[in-house]
C-alpha cells in the first residue's frame, strides 16, 4: 500500500512539474538519451529567459576577476614591459642593418590584455597560460571566461555570441584565445531550427555556420589577434572520430578573418597518429597529459599546450621576452 | 548514471514498480535487485562492469576458502593482496607512474618507455572496502559464508556502489533475506530525497563556482575571498557528500533497507575526535574496525596508540585520492587526533582553567578551533596539488589583491543555511517530517511538487558531478 502511494506521489509530482513548467522540463529532458530528435529540436528552440538568464549573469559576474585590483607592482611592471616591448623592434633592426633588408620597423601598440574563452577545458589551460604569461612575460592583465558544459553547439544553453560580445566590450582584450568543442560532440539544431545528427554532412555544415558566426564576431570586434586552439588527440573513440572533423571546421574559420590563427594540437599528444597518454614537456619531464575522460588536461598536459600557444605567440611577435630576461 | 537525472528517475520508477510486489518473495527479489544493480553499473561502462563481476567472483571463491578451506589464513592473505593490488592498479597506478617520472626527472635520467593510462572504475574504493571487510569478518567467524547471490547483491548494491555509505554485510544480509523489509515511513523517504536534492542540486551546485578558481589560481584573490572560498569548500563537500548519502538512503528505504547514518551535523563538533564520529561515519567506523584495531588500537600503550592513529588517518587520506595532497590531508588529521588524544590524556590538573571559569567561551573556542582546523585541512583536499594549497594559505595570510569579489548576499545566505543544517539539522528534519506526515495524499503531492520545483528553479543550469565519485 505504502509502496503504491510512493509511486502515486512520484508520478503525480512528475506530472505536476511537467505541466507547471513544460519548457524547463523539455530543456532538461532534451539532454537525456531518451529524448527523441523531435523533442530535442523543440527544446532547443525555447529561449532562455527570466530566471535562467539572470542566473547565468550571476555566475558570469562571479567569474570576473576585477583587474583594477591587481597589485600596483604588477601594474607598474606591465607599463615597463609595454614600453620595453614597444621599443624592441628598434633594437633588433639596429643590430643587423646590413645583413637583412628589413622593412621599416613599425612601432605597434604592445599586446597587453589577454582573454581566454572556452568550456571547462579552458579553465585548466587558461590557468596555465595565465601562469606562463605572468612568469615569463610579466603580463598580468589576463582573464579566463569559461562556462562548464558549454560550446558553440548548444547556444540555447549558453549564448557564447552574446557573452563574448559583452566581455570584449567590457574588458577590451588585445588577444583572445579560444578553445571549444569538448561539449559540441552532439546533435545540432541549425540556424533554420532543423535538427542535424552528429557528424553528418548537414551537421558539419551547421556547425561550420556556428563557428563562422563566432569568427565574424571576433573579426568585427576590437580584438587585434585571435588564436583558435584545436582539439588534441584522445583515447576516447567518440572524440577520435569527431575532433579531426571539428578541427577542420575551426581551421576554416581562418578564412573568415585574418585576425584568426588556428593552432593545431592534434599531434601534440600523439605518436604515429595514435594517442599517447604520457608526453614529455619542454624540459624533458614526462607525465600524463589527459585525465580519464579523454578530454580535460592534467596540469602537465595543460602546460605542454600552453607552451605551444606561447611559442606561437612569440613567433608572431605578439609576445616578447622582457629585456631583463634576455 | 547520477541520481538527480531523468535517466535515473526512469530507471528507478521501472525498477520500483516491478519490485513492489516481489518484496516478500525473497529469492526473486534478490535476483531482480542484483540484475538492476548490474544494469545500473553498466551505464558507466561495460569494461567496469566486467571488472566488477570478475572481482566479485574471485573474492567469492577466496571467501569460500576462508570459510571452508584448510588454509584459511593463506586464503585471507591472498584475498587481501588481490584486493589491495586491484585498488593499487586501478586507482594508484597513474599516481605511481607520475611519481616515478618525477623521480627520474630529478635524477636527470631519461625515460622513454611508454605506459598505459588506466581508467578508474566508478566506486572501486567503496566496493573494494566492502570486499576486504567481508573477508576479514568471515575469517574472524563474525559471519558465515553467504550464498553467491547474497554476496553479489551486497557488493554490487546500486544505491551504495558509487559513493557509499559503506554498509556492513551482517546487517545487509539479515535485511535482504527477511521477507519483512525495512518498515519505512513515506515522510521519511520524502524528507531524505528532498534533502538530498536540495543539498546537491541547489546548495552544492551554487557553491561549486565559488571554489573552482580560488582553489586553482589563489594568487588572483584577496584574503577575504580566499577565506570565503575555504568556508564555501567546507560547506560544499559536506552538502555534496551528505546529499548523496541522503539520496542513497532514501532509495535504500524504498528497496527495503534501513538507512545508514553517514553524517550527523559534523560542523558542530567541539573536537576533532567528535568530528570523525560525525563525518563519513561509515568510513570512520570501517577504518577503526579494519585498520586501527588490527594495528593494535590502544592496547599497546599510548605511544603505539598515537602511531596507530597517525597511520590510520594517513591510510584514510590516501584512500580518498592518489596524490600527495590527500596523504598530507590524512596525516594532518592524524596529527590533529594525536594532539586531541594527548590533551585528553593529560592529567586533569593541567587542564586549562578556561574550561571551568568560562565554559561557554571555552565551548565556542573549541568549536572555532575545530572548524578552522577542518576547513584548513580541506585546502589540501580541494586543491590540485600541495603547492597550490600552500599558495592558498599564503594568500589567506597576505594577498596582493585587495578587492572583495565574493561579496554576494546569496553566498552568505547559503553558508547560513548550511550552518543551520549543521546546528539544528535534527530539529529541521523533525519539522519537515511532521509537515509531510499529513495523511492527505493531495496535500503531499502539491507540497512535494512545490519543493521539487523550488529546488529545480534554485539550482544552476549545470549540476557538477559528485565530489566523492572521484574516490
Amino acid at each position: 500500500m505504502r509502496d503504491r502511494e510512493i509511486l502515486l506521489i512520484a508520478t503525480s509530482v512528475i506530472l505536476t512539474l511537467i505541466f507547471t513548467n513544460l519548457s524547463l522540463f523539455l530543456k532538461s529532458f532534451s539532454s537525456t538519451p531518451f529524448a527523441s530528435p523531435e523533442i530535442k529540436q523543440a527544446a532547443r528552440q525555447i529561449e532562455l529567459e527570466g530566471f535562467r538568464k539572470s542566473e547565468q549573469d550571476f555566475w558570469s559576474k562571479i567569474k570576473d576577476i576585477n583587474l583594477d585590483s591587481l597589485p600596483v607592482k604588477s601594474a607598474k611592471n606591465r607599463v615597463e614591459t609595454a614600453q620595453r616591448t614597444a621599443l624592441q623592434p628598434k633594437k633588433i633592426t639596429t643590430k643587423s642593418p646590413k645583413k637583412n633588408t628589413p622593412a621599416k620597423p613599425k612601432l605597434t601598440r604592445p599586446y597587453r590584455k589577454f582573454l581566454f574563452i572556452g568550456d571547462s577545458v579552458m579553465l585548466d589551460l587558461g590557468t596555465q597560460l595565465q601562469y606562463s604569461l605572468k612568469q615569463k612575460y610579466n603580463i598580468a592583465d589576463t582573464k579566463i571566461d569559461y562556462k562548464v558544459s558549454s560550446g558553440l553547439n548548444r547556444i540555447d544553453y549558453y549564448d557564447w555570441y552574446a557573452r563574448t560580445s559583452q566581455i570584449i566590450k567590457d574588458y577590451q582584450p588585445d588577444v583572445v584565445i579560444v578553445l571549444f568543442g569538448g561539449n559540441d560532440t552532439q546533435d545540432i539544431a541549425d540556424f533554420q531550427g532543423k535538427y542535424r545528427v552528429i557528424l553528418t554532412k548537414e551537421w558539419q555544415k551547421a556547425y561550420q555556420e556556428r563557428v563562422d558566426k563566432y569568427a565574424k564576431l571576433l573579426n568585427n570586434s576590437s580584438v587585434r589577434k585571435v588564436y583558435w586552439v584545436g582539439q588534441s588527440n584522445s583515447n576516447k573513440s567518440g572524440y577520435i572520430q569527431a575532433f579531426p572533423i571539428m578541427n577542420n571546421i575551426y581551421k576554416n574559420a581562418m578564412k573568415i578573418s585574418p585576425k584568426i590563427t588556428f593552432i593545431s594540437t592534434w599531434e601534440t599528444f600523439a605518436e604515429s597518429g595514435k594517442f599517447t597518454p604520457v608526453v614529455a614537456n619542454k624540459s624533458g619531464k614526462r607525465g600524463y597529459v589527459k585525465v580519464n575522460d579523454g578530454l580535460h588536461f592534467t596540469s602537465h598536459g595543460a602546460q605542454i599546450i600552453s607552451d605551444l600557444i606561447v611559442d606561437k605567440m612569440v613567433a608572431d611577435r605578439v609576445l616578447q621576452i622582457p629585456k631583463k630576461q634576455l | 548514471m547520477l541520481f538527480p537525472t531523468y535517466q535515473f528517475l526512469v530507471f528507478f520508477l521501472i525498477l520500483f514498480s516491478a519490485i513492489v510486489s516481489l518484496k516478500h518473495q525473497v529469492d526473486l527479489y534478490k535476483i531482480v535487485l542484483l540484475l538492476s544493480s548490474l544494469l545500473f553499473y553498466s551505464f558507466w561502462s561495460f569494461d567496469f562492469l566486467f571488472l566488477l563481476i570478475l572481482a566479485t567472483t574471485y573474492n567469492y571463491i577466496i571467501l569460500r576458502a576462508v570459510c571452508h578451506g584448510k588454509h584459511k589464513k593463506l586464503a585471507l592473505i591472498s584475498g587481501l593482496i588481490f584486493n589491495i593490488a586491484n585498488l593499487g592498479i586501478f586507482k594508484y597506478c597513474n599516481f605511481f607512474v607520475t611519481s616515478l617520472f618525477d623521480i627520474l626527472n630529478q635524477l636527470k635520467i631519461s625515460a622513454s618507455f611508454q605506459v598505459l593510462q588506466i581508467l578508474i572504475p566508478v566506486g572501486v574504493s567503496f566496493y573494494t572496502f566492502r570486499m576486504i571487510s567481508h573477508l576479514i569478518d568471515c575469517y574472524q567467524k563474525k559471519i558465515s559464508c553467504p550464498k553467491f547471490i547474497d554476496y553479489a547483491t551486497y557488493i554490487t548494491y546500486f544505491p551504495q556502489i558509487a559513493s557509499g555509505p559503506i554498509s556492513r554485510a551482517p546487517e545487509f544480509y539479515s535485511q535482504l533475506n527477511s521477507p519483512q523489509k525495512y518498515d519505512y515511513k513515506i515522510e521519511e523517504v520524502i524528507v531524505l530525497i528532498l534533502s538530498g536534492l536540495f543539498k546537491k542540486y541547489t546548495l552544492s551546485s551554487f557553491l561549486f563556482n565559488f571554489t573552482q578558481l580560488p582553489f586553482k589560481v589563489p594568487q588572483q584573490y584577496s584574503s577575504i575571498d580566499l577565506i570565503l572560498a575555504v568556508i564555501s569548500y567546507s560547506c560544499l563537500i559536506y552538502v555534496d557528500f551528505s546529499g548523496y548519502s541522503d539520496l542513497a538512503n532514501g532509495i535504500s528505504c524504498l528497496l527495503g533497507f534501513k538507512p545508514i547514518v553517514n553524517f550527523n551535523m559534523p560542523y558542530q563538533s567541539l573536537s576533532l575526535q567528535e568530528f570523525w564520529k560525525r563525518w563519513h561515519i561509515s568510513l570512520s567506523e570501517w577504518l577503526r574496525d579494519y585498520v586501527y584495531i588490527p594495528l593494535g588500537g590502544n592496547k599497546h600503550g599510548k605511544l603505539r596508540k598515537y602511531v596507530n592513529l597517525l597511520c590510520t588517518m594517513a591510510i584514510g587520506g590516501f584512500w580518498h585520492g592518489a596524490g600527495l595532497n590527500f596523504i598530507v590531508w590524512g596525516a594532518i588529521h592524524g596529527l590533529g587526533l594525536v594532539v586531541n588524544h594527548l590533551c585528553r590524556d593529560l592529567p586533569q590538573a593541567i587542564h586549562f582553567k578556561i574550561d571551568y571559569l568560562y565554559p561557554k567561551t571555552a565551548k565556542f573556542l573549541s568549536w572555532l578551533f575545530t572548524f578552522s582546523f577542518v576547513s584548513g585541512s580541506w585546502i589540501f583536499f580541494g586543491t590540485p596539488n600541495w603547492e597550490t594549497a600552500i599558495h592558498v594559505f599564503q594568500g589567506i595570510i597576505h594577498s596582493a589583491v585587495k578587492s572583495f569579489q565574493f561579496n554576494f548576499w546569496q553566498l552568505y545566505l547559503v553558508i547560513a543555511v548550511i550552518g543551520a543544517i549543521n546546528f539544528w539539522g535534527d530539529r529541521i528534519a523533525q519539522i519537515f517530517l511532521s509537515v509531510f506526515s499529513l495523511k492527505n495524499i493531495f496535500f503531499r503531492v502539491v507540497l512535494v511538487s512545490l519543493f521539487v520545483y523550488a529546488i529545480l528553479m534554485l539550482g544552476p543550469s549545470t549540476v557538477p558531478p559528485f565530489i566523492y565519485f572521484n574516490f
